[in-house]
């Protein structure tokens, strides 16, 4: 099925989610992803930024669709290869810290995840924050079509391994933090702070 | 004859399946009427995708979130159930094949290597398992699959006594400010007050096993569930920090005795996706899952 035609009020966007294209969402804004997105969490961030470690060549290639999605699966290996039972996405704000570098060395401009970022400057570095809903694991591992390959597996377990899946029709997705300086988390948070007064 | 350590060990498997791939009736109720009151656009949207995914997972019979959580197993033995010996690596046992079956997620790192060397969700201190003696013959399990982003929004305040109970609903409305959409609201808040520092926590996580919003016996004790509520849900919040008029679902306060100095208060989040189920084990082997949660 052509995955543009599956829910025809939403826009599909294609790795690699570039500079141009990230400036194209806007907050508000439900979309679709269809190509290659890599998994990586607190550990693959710490990795992809120590200098003395080699990158896998699995990695090289996935980065270069420069979408990132902060998730644990669960995976299964069959006869046939790896199998995605559940792929929902994890908190985001626990990369606060380490994702800007992350992206501008890698040349990174979307990362998929929950709840959203602080101290991340989307504007700078022309890149969009796509939230998928917490925890809807199945929605979310029904949009893999494949596991092209995993990086780091022996050394940081199923959870914080680099996954690289191809995906299809991946969403919905908000862009919820854009690269414009709009970002709806902090939206609700200044309204809930008004109402306290 | 049953062995009775098999039948625990399928117990365990059968009640983990259960709590990770089924969400819990009186849970999704709740979702549902929010998904029908909520009045946000980006709320309401997201909200019915949560109840399309259990649908989803339970047709697939998949865990319905990746993040299967560490496991908490509250239990009560009676003093008639006729075995002592080997409960826990029965429960064990349990776990380790749930997580191979199921699959569950491995989610026990060894904090000083920081290496994944426990890959069946046991480990040292997991599972985390407490069992009560009580009167009666039967062994009765409550497992409980504690997802990490709800878990890291924990709280443990220590308040001065003087107005301290008044204060506790602008506190838990601060802090749920705080916490924004990491815990994936709406949530379920477990309070627990009084005790000690650790007693006050652990009542608070234990209460997540009530009915979700079913009120405290004590009138005093839910006319404070019921302002928690409302000071969380005065937030605008909404379902996964996106904003929306229901940012918790139900809450539940528990208290015990504390010293006249002492005002502990347990802040215990669980992210909608609660997942938590109940098995009961018989004298002879048999298992019943009580309908209360499943029916």
């Amino acid at each position: 099925m052509n995955a543009a035609t599956k829910d025809g009020a939403s826009k599909t966007i294609t790795t690699p989610v570039t500079a141009a294209k990230a400036r194209e969402l806007r907050a508000g804004e439900v979309v679709f992803l269809s190509g290659t997105v890599m998994t990586a969490r607190d550990a693959t961030h710490e990795y992809l930024l120590d200098e003395q470690r080699a990158l896998p060549q699995s990695v090289v290639a996935a980065l270069k669709h420069k979408v990132i999605f902060h998730c644990g699966p669960i995976v299964k290996q069959d006869p046939s290869g790896w199998v995605v039972k559940a792929a929902g996405p994890t908190t985001s704000a626990r990369m606060n810290a380490v994702q800007a570098k992350v992206m501008q060395k890698y040349d990174i401009h979307a990362i998929i995840g929950k709840a959203g970022m602080q101290n991340v400057d989307w504007q700078k570095l022309d890149a969009c924050y796509l939230a998928f809903v917490g925890g809807a694991a199945v929605l979310a591992k029904n949009a893999v079509t494949r596991v092209v390959d995993v990086a780091w597996l022996n050394e940081l377990g199923m959870t914080e391994a680099a996954w690289v899946f191809q995906v299809e029709h991946f969403g919905p997705l908000i862009v919820a933090q854009d690269a414009h300086g709009s970002d709806l988390y902090a939206d609700v948070l200044k309204k809930a702070a008004r109402q306290a007064k | 004859m049953v062995d009775l350590k098999d039948a625990i060990a399928d117990a365990m498997v059968q009640v983990i399946k259960l709590a990770a791939t089924r969400v819990r009736k009186d849970v999704r109720n709740l979702i549902a009427a929010a998904a029908k009151e909520e009045t946000n656009q980006l709320a309401r949207k997201q909200l019915e995708y949560l109840l399309q995914n259990f649908e989803l997972a339970a047709k697939e019979c998949l865990p319905y979130c990746q993040d299967t959580g560490t496991i908490h197993v509250f239990g009560t033995i009676g003093e008639q159930f006729p075995i002592r010996a080997g409960i826990y690596a029965a429960i064990e046992a349990g776990i380790v094949n749930a997580t191979k079956t199921i699959p569950l997620r491995p989610n026990s790192v060894d904090p000083i290597s920081e290496t994944m060397k426990y890959k069946d969700n046991t480990g040292p201190g997991l599972p985390d398992v407490s069992l009560r003696v009580v009167p009666g013959d039967m062994l009765e399990l409550d497992v409980l699959l504690k997802g990490a982003g709800s878990e890291n929004m924990s709280k443990l305040v220590m308040l001065e006594p003087i107005g301290a109970k008044e204060r506790i609903p602008g506190i838990v409305r601060e802090y749920m400010i705080n916490a924004g959409g990491k815990p994936c609201p709406p949530v379920i808040i477990g309070i627990g007050i009084g005790g000690s520092a650790s007693t006050c926590m652990g009542i608070a996580k234990k209460s997540l096993l009530r009915e979700a919003g079913a009120p405290h016996p004590d009138p005093a004790t839910h006319t404070l569930e019921i302002a928690i509520k409302d000071a969380v849900n005065s937030t605008g919040i909404g379902t996964m920090g996106l904003g929306g008029a229901i940012t918790c679902l139900a809450v539940h306060v528990d208290t015990c005795a504390r010293h006249p100095a002492s005002f502990p208060v347990g802040i215990v989040v669980q992210c909608y996706a609660h997942r938590h189920a109940r098995v009961r084990v018989e004298k002879d082997g048999y298992k019943t899952i009580p309908e209360e949660f499943y029916p």
